[in-house]
């Protein structure tokens, strides 16, 4: 009886951690796409889909992503601003910022800066903003991501715009990377919300200036984005020093975003396999006063005037 | 019996470890993968732990006139994460198993717009796993 005991536990054992084993590892064989079995063979391209809410996980904590600076930055450019180094924050002012939350949200508007320069063609002026950048991460640990390599590779491609942009962004990507999985998570998102407050400061004061519809536009569409800043990031953050007031600070933005309304209508994308590109053609609005925007602006102004002081 | 649950707790610790471990460096196969030059990450990477028929889900903006590249991974094979694209009334936009699971998609965007992004594992390779999505823009 008692072998039969012995058989049975040893048993239990074998099945029970094959079982866990199992179910956690992943395939290693490559194969190829096109190889794999595909689940449904439904071609309509416009249906609704019902997805059970208990069963969806936000990514990264977050229901909306936070746009790239660097992106914004392209809609400025594109919208006929001419190049204006008065707005960008001084490249030097990094040895002066002595606790994390100033660090933290000057690297993220340092990366603006950088890639503002860069999509100007700035070749100087981003060599001086990479290397603030650098600095900072190094006193943040976070020194991988600018480590000297991205500086020789951004020296290298320094004539080479669309290099020098991917190279920034690859090394705020591999930040991100490594703070999300690391105890620091708070440092990442004040990092995105600092790009961000200095994309939105560039935008507010050349949309003043030329009125332009896509970058007024583009501050509209904000209104979802600082709602996520505040209740999924930095909301998170309350117990790390100085993040309740950057919150404060922002929820006083949101409250004239909320009175920005965006009106929605769809129209059916259209899909080519050939390219692997989707073309989408649904159309939104955005509508704000002159007196709202200016609101939103102002707010963004003084919010940034206080993370650049010294 | 207390062997065994020794043994159990130690396999779910490895199990955990090793996904982990994982979730480090999927991004960076991700981006190498499926990211050429010409499209520039958005900086960030979009990730959750899943298990089963779990489903990932953020929003986000698309900007008018821009060409995005969306990626999705989990381990290192590719084609391995289905994701799809909805508008804010969940119309379906595009989904990537129409797409023979796809590991990357480009979408040329004529109006800025929100859109929601899912993810989910595809079942027939994974029951667990971190799926990550990247977005990258075009130049």
């Amino acid at each position: 009886m008692k072998s039969i005991k012995i058989v049975l536990k040893v048993f239990s054992l074998i099945v029970i951690s094959s079982v866990l084993l199992t179910s956690c590892s992943d395939n290693e064989n490559v194969q190829n796409i096109d190889e794999k079995t595909v689940k449904t063979e439904d071609s309509t391209s416009t249906k609704i889909q019902q997805i059970n809410p208990l069963n969806v996980v936000p990514m990264n904590g977050a229901i909306f992503s936070i746009p790239s600076p660097i992106q914004l930055g392209g809609i400025i450019q594109k919208s006929g601003a001419a190049y204006n180094a008065d707005i960008l924050n001084n490249p030097k002012s990094y040895e002066n910022y002595v606790d994390l939350v100033s660090q933290s949200l000057n690297l993220g508007v340092y990366g603006a800066d950088l890639g503002y320069c860069a999509l100007y063609d700035k070749q100087q002026e981003s060599i001086g903003y990479i290397k603030s950048a650098q600095k900072l991460s190094d006193i943040l640990g976070i020194s991988d991501a600018f480590g000297i390599e991205t500086i020789q590779a951004v020296e290298r491609n320094l004539d080479d715009k669309d290099s020098l942009l991917y190279i920034i962004s690859n090394s705020y990507r591999r930040a991100d990377d490594y703070l999300q999985t690391s105890e620091l998570k708070h440092i990442g998102a004040l990092i995105i919300v600092g790009g961000w407050i200095e994309s939105l400061h560039f935008a507010g004061i050349l949309g003043k200036e030329n009125k332009s519809p896509e970058v007024v536009n583009m501050i509209g569409m904000q209104k979802h984005t600082i709602n996520t800043m505040l209740d999924k990031m930095l909301a998170l953050y309350f117990n790390e020093p100085g993040v309740e007031e950057v919150y404060n600070d922002l929820n006083e933005v949101r409250n004239s975003f909320n009175k920005v309304d965006i009106k929605y209508e769809y129209v059916a994308p259209e899909t080519n396999k050939n390219n692997r590109t989707t073309t989408l053609k649904s159309k939104a609005s955005v509508d704000i006063t002159d007196e709202v925007y200016n609101e939103i602006v102002d707010k963004i102004k003084t919010i940034r005037t206080k993370i650049i002081a010294i | 019996m207390k062997k065994i649950l020794g043994l159990v707790v130690l396999s779910l610790i490895i199990c955990l470890s090793k996904s982990h471990a994982q979730c480090d460096t999927i991004a960076n196969f991700c981006h190498q993968n499926n990211f050429t030059a010409d499209y520039v990450s958005d900086g960030q990477n979009y990730r959750a732990f899943l298990f089963g028929d779990q489903e990932a889900e953020f929003e986000t903006t698309f900007f008018g006139g821009v060409t995005y590249r969306i990626a999705a991974c989990t381990g290192f094979s590719q084609g391995d994460l289905i994701f799809n694209v909805k508008d804010i009334n969940n119309n379906i936009l595009f989904d990537s198993i129409e797409q023979k699971n796809s590991p990357y998609w480009n979408f040329k965007v004529e109006n800025t717009i929100n859109v929601k992004i899912s993810a989910k594992l595809d079942d027939l390779e994974n029951t667990s796993g971190c799926a990550t999505i990247l977005i990258g823009f075009k130049q």
